[in-house]
């Protein structure tokens, strides 16, 4: 049985890949992403539990992100099976003009290549 | 722990007065597993981390926080996500950054900077 082990990088860029696609076109799929003791803080308010967090994210309104451009930065965390992510970019929100925005997600393994969110912070960035 | 907001805004502050003030005194607060993402270029270590913060291209900075959010990291850690203004070398238009840091425990109930990644948020 051939195992291929992606490395931190490439965990990330398929993470970021996925999570905005998703967040872009079906929302209501990000859920999975999320176990129950997962928490997003979406500027400044806190939600815990995939069904919270979704209701949440699915509640601002539609978004479209400019995937291509975003900055991406990752880093293992304390343990071997964390990892750091943390993105910036522009995003659209509904017919809004563009905004900044940056986020940080803390994926945690719970086996080969299957992660979950375990934290995740949002900001718009503003001025 | 005490509050984790309050830990982590007390420390932000800290950092900042430090950057801003004495930016050689940010050693301390780094140590051999920290890791540093800086506008995309990575380093591990205190010294290597330090170089690249006493040579950065400008001599002046004055961080201004816009928003502080923690969450526990699971691991007896805090996330800190910081956004906010720089003012460079006295310039008058500041610069909009974004800043994590994952913060562990010594044992003299302080705290070290286990991850840092900063980046500038252009428009």
């Amino acid at each position: 049985k051939l195992y291929i082990k992606m490395s931190a990088e490439e965990v990330a860029n398929a993470f970021v890949q996925h999570y905005y696609t998703t967040l872009d076109s079906n929302p209501q799929a990000l859920g999975s992403l999320y176990q129950p003791t997962s928490v997003l803080t979406f500027e400044g308010n806190k939600l815990e539990g995939p069904e919270n967090i979704v209701n949440k994210i699915t509640s601002i309104g539609k978004f479209a992100h400019d995937i291509p451009q975003l900055s991406k930065d990752v880093q293992m965390s304390v343990s071997n099976n964390a990892m750091l992510i943390f993105v910036t970019g522009k995003l659209k929100l509904d017919e809004n003009p563009p905004l900044l925005f940056a986020e940080t997600f803390q994926l945690v393994a719970t086996g080969p290549g299957a992660y979950y969110v375990n934290n995740q912070l949002f900001r718009l960035i503003y001025g | 722990m005490t509050d984790p907001k309050q830990v982590a805004m007390a420390f932000v502050k800290h950092y900042y007065t430090m950057f801003d003030s004495n930016r050689q005194q940010l050693a301390g607060l780094y140590q051999d597993a920290s890791k540093l993402s800086f506008e995309g270029q990575s380093f591990v270590g205190t010294k290597n981390i330090m170089q690249k913060l006493l040579t950065l291209k400008f001599q002046k900075s004055k961080h201004t926080v816009t928003s502080l959010d923690v969450q526990p990291s699971g691991c007896g850690g805090l996330l800190v996500f910081v956004a906010g203004t720089m003012n460079i070398d006295g310039d008058a238009n500041a610069v909009k950054f974004s800043q994590m840091f994952h913060l562990m425990p010594t044992q003299q109930k302080t705290f070290w900077v286990h991850n840092d990644i900063f980046r500038l948020n252009y428009g």
